[in-house]
Parts: structure tokens; sequence; C-alpha cells
């Protein structure tokens, strides 16, 4: 199989593929063009993450929404959960995350969210696939086309609903210094402001916004020395680590060890099931310290299939409380659900306050 | 009909959705950037309501090339050309119908001069768009966005000021009527008439995607401007398309003049201003006014093919002093290698100033005839077949010119038959000294060719 062929991804995550090699203005702009015919002609939230490729694929994926009639609501770079929550929040009939998560610099995708939020499942995904196949598409015509929008800083509509859910005083009074790895990323330019609302003195490390990750975007324990060392230094109580597009979060204890990734998860799930008995939702790769601790405080576990929409979709199905992955992904529903590196540094700051410790 | 689409010396044009849709604009802009080769360009636009989703797709494929997008946004044609030069840029492309009805819009090309690339590079790209091996750089050398620095508007208004009497424009206290058709002139208009003096009263200037009127700028489209002209006792008026590349005026006496008349009207000031025998361009379609005005001041009048591109290239490359044509545009020699309506609604209020003359009785000093022009429903493919028939109905004819479609002169009058570059139409220009000859010269062609191709 040649390069290219391997180079591009189309599944139910979205379309990912290399710039300059598969990811090109023109697949952009036809596979938007289907997703806009596929949610109808109203507003989609159009968000980035920092890299390098975003302003190109930003612009094509402009120009499919237009030709098709949709109106685009530009965010400039903004996390993947801000962007599911902007959707919410406008009414809009969806949105595109431009953001290859935790792949490597050269790649770039899109990732569909329908109308509720929430990545497209597998049978809106198909139906969506279906469309961008056909020869003919509906094309607006000049009195169609629509005006782009531009939305100035709807982070803050995330941060609102998360402070809106969250003991905030009693952080405040904890006075945590914490270390923060925006890992150049979409988290960049809100997770200094977002942790000095709860209280806390912030050191944060990788805020430059060029599109160059300075440590590997997956946050395993092992791309994350830097922060450890940080945390060590500057006496900190905790350190977060977040992924390009913030929608994964990672810990780093008060002794400067990144923890495991199931550990976000099941420090978070800690916090939230005391005193609820609602059900608790996590894929089968997630560890099984969630099962013994929702055992122990009399929850539900619920088994779903890998993904984040499986995990999301099920969710809502049973009313879980919370729900996540084995990646560092939290889903907090109360705020949103998806995942959600913000709401997660929230809740673990509150457990903290809460018991006193680190 | 709806599907048609242009592509040749004026870029890719066409009614949008239906023939200029996305995929069409994209592989276009796609093997316009090719030919760019990276580097820095420039992106002007109009106000057409489908131009954003053009301009998304042609800074994305830009982008995507790697060239460093100057993203100059809604800007009046002749700026975007100015900046493509100032910039050190290795082209561009402007995007806007500049006087094509609702519903259309085009992508207009421009070489490393900001000129509109020439009939021999726009066959390049067309090469490289048939070929379909578009340039692709690597993730890392993928370009950015830059916008335009308001100096260098400023520099491109101090440029056209530069040589104008502004003292006399001031002390004639002008009353001028503007209608810039709602399109990008709007947003330069009053800076540039600042220093003028002028009172200024502007119509259609709104920054909307809706056309107050037709926006080819004839005499039936400026009836807005007139009306209020008469009303307000204004010295002249002036009708934009809506890109700032084509301009018709209203005089003082109400008069809406064809637009044929600008290109002569702009050439009398200019080259009364000049010594020596000096170059002028235009089309083998413009009028005998044109030709008188030239002759009267000695100069020599070259015609090419009709359109900006090839007009464009024969003043660059004999030097000429102006290039023109017959639907209201003039470029100049200097810094904007493009048609400029802001340059010669300057130069004619200047020549009013000097002269101390009515906008009335400026037309006095120009010949005049009548000029009729016609469109005729054709498909391309029976195009060329007619106008063969019509060379050998109209042999008689003194003279007969194929520089492009075909021109049959006699003494007293001309016939014009061209195969559109942007609508599937024949154009029919037809000039006689009075109406009734012209008239009958038009029905007299048309039910030649319509018997030809057998309607």
């Amino acid at each position: 199989m040649s390069k290219s062929i391997t180079n591009l991804k189309i599944s139910v995550s979205g379309v990912r593929g290399v710039v300059g090699e598969t990811l090109t203005p023109r697949l952009i702009s036809s596979f938007t063009a289907a997703f806009g015919q596929y949610v109808g002609a109203g507003r989609v939230v159009v968000g980035r993450d920092t890299r390098k490729t975003g302003q190109m694929v930003e612009q094509a994926v402009i120009a499919g929404l237009l030709s098709v009639g949709c109106q685009p609501v530009l965010c400039d770079v903004l996390p993947t959960p801000s962007i599911q929550i902007m959707v919410s929040h406008l009414n809009a009939v969806g949105g595109i995350a431009i953001t290859a998560s935790h792949n490597p610099m050269s790649w770039n995708a899109m990732k569909f969210i329908n109308s509720n939020g929430m990545f497209l499942n597998n049978t809106e995904a198909r139906e969506m696939l279906d469309i961008y196949n056909q020869e003919h598409i509906n094309n607006a015509l000049e009195e169609q086309c629509r005006k782009i929008k531009t939305y100035e800083n709807a982070f803050a509509i995330h941060q609102q609903k998360v402070l809106d859910n969250i003991d905030v005083e009693v952080i405040k009074k904890r006075k945590f210094k914490v270390a923060i790895d925006c890992c150049n990323g979409a988290g960049a330019p809100y997770g200094k402001a977002f942790l000095e609302a709860l209280g806390c003195e912030v050191v944060a490390i990788h805020t430059k916004t060029d599109g160059i990750f300075e440590r590997p975007p997956e946050p395993t324990p092992d791309a994350l020395t830097a922060l450890e060392k940080v945390v060590v230094e500057e006496k900190c109580d905790i350190g977060f680590a977040q992924d390009p597009d913030a929608d994964r979060l990672v810990l780093v204890d008060d002794n400067g060890r990144a923890l495991n990734e199931n550990y976000t998860l099941a420090l978070a799930t800690l916090h939230l099931t005391k005193g609820s008995d609602a059900p608790v939702c996590i894929n089968l790769a997630t560890s099984k310290m969630i099962e013994d601790i929702c055992k122990s405080v009399g929850s539900e576990v619920r088994y779903t299939k890998i993904g984040e929409i499986n995990v999301s979709t099920d969710m809502m199905r049973c009313g879980a409380i919370i729900r996540g992955e084995a990646h560092g992904g939290v889903i907090w529903p109360k705020i949103h659900p998806c995942r959600d590196s913000f709401g997660g540094m929230a809740l673990i700051l509150e457990l903290l306050a809460q018991q006193n410790k680190s | 009909m709806s599907e048609f689409i242009k592509l040749g010396n004026a870029g890719i044009r066409g009614v949008v959705g239906s023939g200029l849709n996305l995929r069409k604009a994209g592989n276009y802009c796609s093997a316009l950037a090719t030919w760019l080769d990276g580097g820095r360009v420039v992106i002007g636009c109009d106000t057409r309501q489908s131009t954003p989703m053009l301009k998304s797709i042609a800074m994305s494929t830009f982008l995507a090339a790697g060239c460093e997008v100057i993203d100059a946004d809604i800007t009046p044609a002749p700026l975007a050309h100015y900046l493509v030069s100032r910039l050190n840029a290795v082209g561009g492309c402007l995007i806007g119908a500049s006087h094509h009805g609702l519903g259309w819009n085009a992508i207009l090309p421009l070489n490393e001069t900001g000129a509109c690339a020439s009939p021999t590079q726009t066959q390049d790209i067309l090469n490289i768009l048939h070929s379909r091996q578009y340039k692709l750089a690597e993730w890392d050398k993928v370009g950015s966005v830059q916008k335009v620095d308001d100096q260098l508007t400023e520099d491109y208004i101090k440029d056209l000021l530069k040589d104008i009497d502004l003292e006399a424009i001031r002390r004639s206290r002008f009353s001028v009527v503007i209608d810039c058709c709602n399109g990008s002139a709007s947003v330069l208009v009053d800076k540039i008439f600042a220093e003028t003096g002028l009172n200024l009263i502007k119509i259609n200037d709104q920054l909307r995607t809706y056309l107050p009127h037709d926006p080819e700028p004839r005499p039936r489209t400026a009836y807005q401007a007139k009306a209020l002209l008469e009303a307000l006792g204004a010295d002249i008026g002036f009708v934009f398309n809506t890109d700032a590349t084509r301009v018709s005026i209203v005089t003082s006496s109400g008069e809406t003049l064809s637009e044929e008349l600008t290109f002569p009207l702009v050439a009398n000031a200019v080259l009364s201003k000049c010594d020596g025998e000096q170059m002028v361009i235009t089309n083998t379609c413009t009028t005998r006014s044109l030709d008188d005005v030239v002759r009267q001041h000695g100069g020599e009048l070259i015609k090419t093919r009709v359109g900006q591109a090839a007009a464009i290239e024969v003043m660059q490359d004999c030097g000429a002093i102006l290039a023109g044509d017959g639907m209201g545009s003039v470029a100049f020699k200097g810094n904007v290698p493009a048609f400029d309506d802001f340059r010669s609604c300057l130069i004619i209020l200047e020549n009013m100033a000097l002269k101390g003359q009515f906008s009335s009785a400026l037309v006095n000093d120009i010949p005049r005839y009548h000029i009729i022009k016609s469109k005729i429903p054709c498909e391309s493919t029976q195009a060329f077949a007619v106008l063969h028939h019509c060379s050998e109905v109209f042999a008689d004819a003194e003279n007969i010119d194929d520089t492009d479609g075909l021109r049959f002169d006699w003494t007293d009058g001309w016939i014009h038959l061209r195969v559109s570059e942007t609508e599937p139409i024949l154009r029919l220009i037809c000039e006689w000294p009075t109406e009734e000859q012209a008239r009958n010269t038009v029905e007299l062609v048309k039910r030649t060719i319509l018997r030809n191709i057998g309607r």
C-alpha cells in the first residue's frame, strides 16, 4: 500500500490525514460540504487547535460549509470540549473541531459534532459518508450563501459552566499551587486563567501556540518529565497535563510522579460517586480500579465499547453521574457529555480541597 | 445555461452553485496556486454574497501550496492590483463578480506585476488545471495569513493624488454624486476624496450583498444617480460597478452618458496634459470617438483583443500612457497595472476644474456617434460557424479585422461580432453617426445570424 493511503483515516472519530499528502483542501471542503448537507443549513460552530496547518484546514471548512448554505461560527483556537459546549449553547445544528488530538504535528483532522454537541455516532457517520460519496451535492446559490460569524472568547462560556457546578470557595480557600502543561495546544490560551479563577497560583508550561509541540502530544507518563520536574522544583500541590485539544487530562502528584492515565478518572469517580448511587460508564479498556471504587460506594459500573461516543451514548441512556476512558478522559455530564480536561481539573481540585490532601 | 462556466483570460466565471461550485472553484485555485508556486499572494474581494465562500477555498488552497496569503478582504480592485506590486508578491487573485448580474461570481488570477494574468500565463494555469497535478507543501511549509498594513492604503491614495491639481479641484467646490453599487469602492471613497473639498454625495455605499441596480455601468443603470444629481443640482455623477473597474458618467445637464464615452473623456483630459506622441491601448470594439480624440492629440492608438488582460499586457510591453475599453474602464501608466475608477474620476474632475467647464460642456469636445450593444443568445458550439457565415455576408466591408471576433469597417460605421468570454452569447456592437442607421444595422445583423442558426 502506498504511503499516502495509509495516511488517511476516515472513521467514526472523523477524517484524519497528513497535510501535504492526503488531507488536501479539496478533501476537507468536500467532507465539510457533505457534513453541512447532513446537518442542514444552520449555524455550525468551528474551532481548532494550534497546529500550523489549522488555518488552512479552517478556510477549507468555511468554504465547505458556506457552499451548502450553512453559517460557520468561528471560535478561533478553542479546546474540543469548549466547541461541543458552544454547539449546545448556541443551539447550532452542528460543530467541527479541527484537531488531530494526540496525533503528531504533521497530521490534522476534522471531528464532526451533531446538534447535541456530541460526536457523530456510527450510524450518523455512515449517513454522512453516504452523502459524501454521491456525485451530486446541493450547492447553495448566490442568494443562499450565508455570512461568516465570529464568536469572541467562546471559552468563557465553558469556564462559567464549570465554575457554576463546583464549590469554588472551598478550592479558593486552599490557595493551591498547581502546574499545568498545555502541550502548546488549544488549552494553552486558557489553562492558566482558568486555574487562577479557582484561586490557584499557577505555573504553566508549554503555552506557546505556534503549532510546535514541545513534548509528545499524547499525555503518557513518559511524555511528562518536564511537568514532573516543575511540580517538584516549584513545590506544587499537583500537576495537570493536557493533550493538544484539551479533552484528555493526566495528573502529576506532589512528589512529581505522573500517574497512570486511569487515575484521573478514578479520582474524579471517587469524588463524584460520594453520596450518589447513579451508575458510572467506562469502556472495556479502563482499569478495574474504577470498578473497585464503585463497589465501595455502591454504584453500578457499565462497560461500553471503546471510543468517546460509545461511552457518551450509554451514559445518556442510563443517566450516569460520570463516565470516561482509560486515556485520561473524564466526562462529567453535568457540564456536557464530552471529555473535558477543564471539568476534570476542577473536580480533582474540589476533591483535594474537601479531603484536605494532595 | 445555469451550469455554464467560462474559463479563460478572465479567470473562472459562472453562476454560483450550479456553475461555479465549490469543487470547480477549488480545482481552479489549486491550479492557480501551483502556477504561483508558493511565495506571497494577495487576495482581494468585492461584496457579493458568495464571495466569502470562494475566498475561503482560495485561501485554503494557497495556504496548502505554501503561499503566504495577504488577505486584503473587501477592497477595490485597483488597490488589490497595487498591493501585489507594492508587497513584492508573486501574484494573487481577485474574487468578485464585477459587472455580472446577481447570482454570478468569478475568480480572476493576478501575476507578479499585479496585473491580470496575461493570455500566455492564463494558458499555463489552464494547462495545470487540465493536468490535475497540483502542488501541495509539506505540513510544516503550509502558509499563514496576514492582514494588509493600513499604511499601504494611504500610500495608494497618495500615489493616486500625486499629480492631480487638488488645489484647482478644491477651488471649484464641486458637488459630485458617486454611486458605488454597494461594491468595494464603498470602503475607500471617503478617504480618497477627503482632500478634494468636494461636496460628496454617496449613494449605494452600504457594503451590502444585494445589488441596488444592474451592476454594469450603462445609461439605464445611472437613473438613481441622475435623479439625485438633478434634484441637488450637482456638477457630475459617477456610477461604478461592484469592484471599481468600470465607471459611467452623468453630466450636469442630467445626460446619462454611454459608458463608451468615459475613456474618450479621460483620454482627452490626460493627453491634453502631455507633450509629444503618446501611445494609447484599447480593443477592437471601442467607439470611434476614441480614435478621433487620440488623433486630435497626435497620439497613436493600438488595438488589442478584448479584455483587461490583453490591454494591460500590451500597455506594459510598449509603455503606453493609457489603456481602456468601451465598458467604462481606464488604466493609467504608473503603479496600478489595472483599471482604476478612482483615477478616472479624479482626472475628469481636474479637467473640469482646469477648464472651468460644466461636465456637460466637456462632452462637446468629443466627436459623438451612436453605438448600440446587443447580445445574441448562442451556444459556444455554434458561435464560430456563425462568425464564419457573417464574414461571407459582410464581405463588402472596407476592412475586416480578426484581432478578436470580427470587426467590419465601412467609411461611416462599423460592426463588431464576438463570442463572449464570460457568457454563452455573441456580443454585437454597431456604431453609426445616427441612431436610425445604427438600429437598422443591428436588426440586419441579428436577422442574418438568427436565420443562420435556424431560429
